[in-house]
This record gives C-alpha cells, structure tokens and sequence, in this order.
C-alpha cells in the first residue's frame, strides 16, 4: 500500500499547479490520472495525420501568463508562449473585418471604420477601466472568492462606482447596447463574451462585458497546449512529486469523516496522510467517489444542484496544406494573421437567435463559431510548411429528442455545414487544401473528461448563481468539503473555467492553511 | 506585507520638519487623496483617504496613532483600518545641515481578511506613485 503526503485527482493543469506548490512546500505528493496522456482540457492529439497537433480544448491561454502561477512555478523553463501581433478578427458578410489588435491606437482606427463616436467610447472605457481591471477584477481572479458584499459596498460610495454596479448587475448585450451604436463591434464584443464561456443575456455577469474589452491578449503554448501540463509534470518531479497515469481513481476512502487516501479502480489504495485534493468536478467527486451515504442531505442537494454549462462545444479540427486565407484580407491582410477569427453573424442579434436554437436543443441553424490556426503562430504544431485549424461552434449538449447520443449520427454532417460557412470566408478552406478532418463534438468530449460534464469546458455553468463564493455551492466555496482534509481544485470552483491554475493555486494557498505550512510564494504582489 | 522605503532630502531645518511631522494635522495633510482627517487627541486621528482605481475611488478610512516620538530623530505611527491589519509609518530624521534634513521614510502594510491578497495587490500597484505625492507634498509644506 503506498503512502503519501497528498494524493491528487486528476492530472489537469489545475491538479498540477496544486501539486506543485505542494510539493515545494516539501509535501510528498502524487496526481494520480486516468488517461494515458495528463493535462485535461491542455489537450493536444495528433488526430489527423502524424505530426499535425491538434489542441483538442483550450487553446487560449490568456489568463496563465497574467496571474502568479507562471512566475511562483518558474514555468518559463519548459512553457513558453507566442502573442500573435493581431488579436482577435471578427468577419461579417461582404468582406467587412474588424481586426483587435494589441496597440490601442490600432484599435480605434479599426473601429473608426464603423463608428467614429464608438471608437471614442471604447479609447474612455480603456481609460477609465484598464486600472481597474488590472488591479482589482484580476486580483480578484486569483484570489479565493470574496464577499460581494465588500466590493458592492465600495462601489456604493461613489457615481463612478454605482455606474459599475449597474452595469455588473446587467447583461453583455444591455451594456454594448448602452455604450455602443455599431453591430460590428457589438458582434464583435459578444463573441468575446462568449468565448469566455458566457452567453449575451445573463444577469449579473456584466463585469466580464468590460472585462472583454480591456483584455484582448490571447498566448498561444508553443508546441501544443499540453506542453503547459507536461512543463508542470517535470517540474514537479523536480519538486519531489509524482504522476501516474492510466489509473482511474474509483472511491475517495474517508475515516471517521476525514479522506485518508484513494482507492483505484484496479483495487489499490494510495494513502493520503495530510490531504486528498480532487480536481474532477463535484457531482463526479462528492457523489460517486466519496459516496452521498456519507454526506448530509443538505450538502448533496446542492451538489445535484450544480448545473453543467449552458452549452457545449463543438469542435472540427483540420490538416491543411496551406492556412486559412480569408477574403476580407484583400482590404486588410492582417486578417489571416489574427489569433482567431471570429465568424459570429453580423450584429449582436445574431447571439439571440445563437441561443435561442441551443436551448431548444437544436445544433444553431446559422452557426457562428471562432476559427483558428495555432500553427501560424507556432509553426512546431505542424509538419514544416503545414498548418493545422479548428472551428469552435457553441451548441447543445443534448440534442432535442435524441439526447447527447443524437450527435453520433450528425456530427460529421454538422461539421459539413459549418466550413461550407468558413468557405463563404476562406475559400481555401476544401479539398486538396484540407488533408484531413476530424469532428470533436460534445458527446465525444464528455467521455474525454470527466470534468467536461454537458461537454462544455468551465466544468459548471457560469451564471453568476454559480460563480464566486457560490461556486461550486454556497458555504463550500473555498475549495474545502464537508468532509476534513478532502479539497477540491478543479475549474468548478472559483474562478471557473480557462486556463489559469487559479482554482489549483487557491485551493494550494487554503491547504496550507489548514496545514499549518507557511506559504513559501509571496501571494499576488 | 508591502513594504516601501525611501530616502530624501528636505531643505528645512531639522526641527522645523519634525514639528511639522509630528503634528497628525499636519503630517496627515501631506497624504495622497486625504478626504478627511478627524484628530481624536494629540496622537490619534481618524483618516480617510480616497485612492482611485482607474475612474472608480476607494476609500479607506484609518485609525492612525502616534506610538513612538524621539525628538526630533524618529517619529512612528501605527494605523488599523477596515481590511487593514497594520499601517506602520516610520521617519527617522537626520541633520545635513543647519538648513537640510534627511528623511528616511518606511510604510509597512499588511491587510486583513479575505480580501488580504486583493487589497495587498491595489497598494503595491500605487505604493510608489503614493510616495512620491507624498514627499512632493512634504516638501512643498516645508521648503
């Protein structure tokens, strides 16, 4: 029987972060994961044809970089990043493109193209907003939830901050309504909001609408995204730690209430003697591992209460000979440069009519999705000269009538109408160009990762009843459990989904904590 | 804990600046976005500064209390606030001249709470943009 410090759940990146400042807190520490490759959502397969990687979850990396995780862990000496030069590029019909890109100046004058007074609002907004967000909203990000309360009552004090206020009690589409005239760059916001797992018409998640427009940068992991869970895994060896793959944890073993280890599904126990640490998602972890027979009625009526992401992803993913060259590069050749190019409608009604066919179960009759190709960026995810792309289409889960099943017999058809789309945009996207396909959807992506329960990738809704510190559920939000010495770290915990390592340099932080270990990291600052 | 320390010249006599420094009026006057400062007594007053993020203000108010005085060498003021553990003002003056004194000046600040990361971040963000209001104001009172 083998014995550790920690034994952790799941080798996502969250799973390793938490491992790793463990670990150099000189804490024996295991991840134990069940897929033969680690990383989670950091997925990168070679699915097509050898040599072609494709990411097959996250590719943005925008948050990592920006929070402490990257600087603590010294992962610059296995993960690095590119920052392509444009960021993001909607397109709309008749060869119209309006191109994000890092200089604000650049910016504007894009803008400009639709709306001189829009692009003034959008330079103030950055003005008046760009401290904030850096300084309060991202702190916020990597710190454990805090109470509302504390920041309402701030904003209560002044007409700056009430205004805030409002805004964060509304939805993306009031607010880009209220700022701005021009549906290109409407379109264009809301698709940013929706890439950052929100739809237009929650309330109460208004702050990620500004949040969006301040923060455009999106690093891509050079060699794949997987590299960054690989880069964690050496460096926690280097720690003292240890992975091991292809074991599926079955039950969490709990004495007198206390996790004292695991016990995996080919029958071994691995011991945990300070900690169990889980970074699958609750229901999965609470329920089926721990078991509801040991946990209060209360406890487990939230836990099943916990709601998977209002929509799923779809993804098809492609080999080409060349990247994707888009017409609307013809007026601005910066286009086919962009970090993704997003092909969302033309206005920010479209996003009405996105999620009013996901609701009903329906794959969305006028797709809108994010097109991407890593490999411009980083050439090492293709054979030289290659290149790889991908579509990303929210839809449903559960396909009306037929379930998440129902997606095996259209998959592939669905994926057919979507590039005839992307065509209408690149017209080099088909045959002999295109040299292989493959179709991930939602069901497919379930039984990938636990986490991704509903195929979505923030492991849990995030509507604003299930965000801070009423996430994964209320009086449980800060990563501990009702049951002593077992944590979750996982993305259904404060901040949510992406790839940041919040929850799992959180949820480290709070063991500590509890473990009488002094922090070795010096926090945010 | 956010630290900043500093050293710089005033060109003002040394007992001049220590009692102007030693009086909280006074001293307080100097602190960059003061709204508001109520003496209490001879050595404590209630403080409130506004400190903007962007267009949105913050406001903190602390209750500041001179613990050390040492004519006219070292002067020590310790405040406590909401999410606020500690405040510690420490200025320790020396004579260069009859008409110049140096200041060595040293704020440490710890908060409190769950919003300790959150808060520690915004003032080491503003720390040496506030240190430099506030020796400009020093001197601006005092030369």
């Amino acid at each position: 029987m083998a014995e550790y410090d920690v034994v952790i759940i799941g080798a996502g990146h969250n799973g390793l972060v938490n491992a790793n400042y463990l670990a150099k807190s000189g804490l024996r520490v295991i991840c134990v994961e069940k897929n033969h490759n680690i990383g989670g959502g950091c997925s990168t397969e070679e699915v097509t044809l050898p040599g072609f990687k494709h990411n097959l979850h996250s590719t943005f990396h925008g948050w990592l970089p920006m929070g402490p995780v990257y600087r603590d862990l010294g992962l610059e000496k296995y993960v690095q990043y590119v920052y392509p030069p444009a960021n993001h590029v909607s397109l709309f019909e008749g060869g119209k493109s309006l191109v994000i890109y890092r200089s604000m100046d650049k910016v504007c004058k894009e803008i400009e193209k639709y709306s001189k007074k829009d692009a003034e609002t959008y330079r103030r907004l950055y003005k008046d907003y760009k401290e904030f967000i850096d300084s309060v909203f991202v702190p916020w990000f990597f710190s454990p939830p805090v109470n509302q309360s504390d920041l309402i009552a701030t904003l209560e004090k002044s007409p700056e901050g009430m205004e805030l206020y409002q805004w964060m009690t509304s939805t993306p589409y009031n607010i880009y309504n209220e700022l701005f005239e021009s549906d290109e760059l409407k379109n264009h916001l809301m698709a940013r909001v929706l890439i950052l797992g929100m739809p237009h018409d929650y309330y109460g998640s208004g702050l990620i609408a500004i949040f969006a427009l301040i923060k455009v940068i999106n690093p891509i992991c050079v060699g794949g995204s997987r590299n960054l869970a690989e880069g964690l895994a050496r460096l926690l060896k280097e720690n003292g730690g240890e992975v091991i793959k292809n074991t599926a944890v079955e039950k969490i073993i709990v004495k007198d209430g206390t996790a004292v280890g695991v016990k995996t599904a080919d029958g071994k126990e691995i011991m945990a003697k300070k900690a169990v640490v889980s970074n699958i998602e609750p229901k999965q972890t609470m329920l089926g591992m721990v078991g509801a027979d040991k946990l209060d009625e209360w406890y487990v009526g939230k836990v099943n209460a916990f709601r998977q992401d209002a929509h799923a992803i779809y993804g098809v993913h492609f080999a080409l000979d060349e990247a994707p060259k888009y017409t609307a590069a013809e007026k601005n050749p910066d286009v086919n440069l962009g970090f993704s190019q997003d092909i969302m409608g033309n206005s920010i009604e479209d996003f009405i009519d996105l999620f009013a066919d996901i609701r009903r179960g329906i794959p969305p009759r006028k797709p809108g999705f994010q097109c991407c190709s890593p490999t411009l960026h980083d050439p090492t995810q293709a054979p030289s000269g290659k290149h790889t792309a991908f579509l990303w289409q929210p839809v449903p889960y559960s396909l009306r009538g037929k379930g998440p099943e129902g997606w095996i017999d259209i998959a592939e058809e669905y994926a057919e109408y979507c590039l005839s789309i992307w065509q209408e945009y690149a017209p080099n996207m088909r045959k002999p160009n295109i040299l292989k396909t493959f179709v991930h959807d939602p069901y497919k992506a379930a039984q990938y990762n636990p986490n991704f329960i509903g195929g979505g990738f923030n492991a849990g809704d995030m509507s604003p009843d299930q965000m801070g510190n009423l996430r994964p559920t209320v009086n449980y939000a800060n990563y501990r459990t009702p049951i002593k010495n077992l944590y979750l770290c996982g993305c259904s915990n404060h901040p949510g989904g992406s790839v940041s390592g919040s929850p799992g340099y959180c949820a480290a932080g709070i063991i500590h904590d509890d473990l009488g270990i002094k922090r070795w990291w010096k926090g945010l600052v | 804990m956010i630290e900043d320390e500093h050293s710089f010249t005033i060109k003002a006599p040394i007992q001049k600046t220590w009692d102007f420094i030693s009086d909280i009026n006074k001293i307080s006057s100097c602190l960059p976005g003061l709204e508001k400062a109520e003496q209490i007594d001879e050595n404590t007053a209630d403080i409130t500064i506004k400190q903007k993020m962007g267009i949105i203000p913050f406001y903190t108010t602390i209750r500041n209390t001179i613990t050390e005085r040492h004519p006219p060498n070292k002067f020590v003021s310790v405040g406590t606030g909401e999410h606020l553990k500690e405040v510690k003002l420490t200025l320790e003056l020396k004579e260069i001249s009859p008409s110049e004194t140096e200041v060595h000046y040293k704020m440490q600040i710890e908060a409190s709470g769950n919003v300790k990361g959150m808060v520690e971040f915004m003032m080491n963000k503003k720390k040496e943009e506030q240190t430099e209001k506030f020796v400009a104001a020093l001197k601006q009172k005092l030369e």
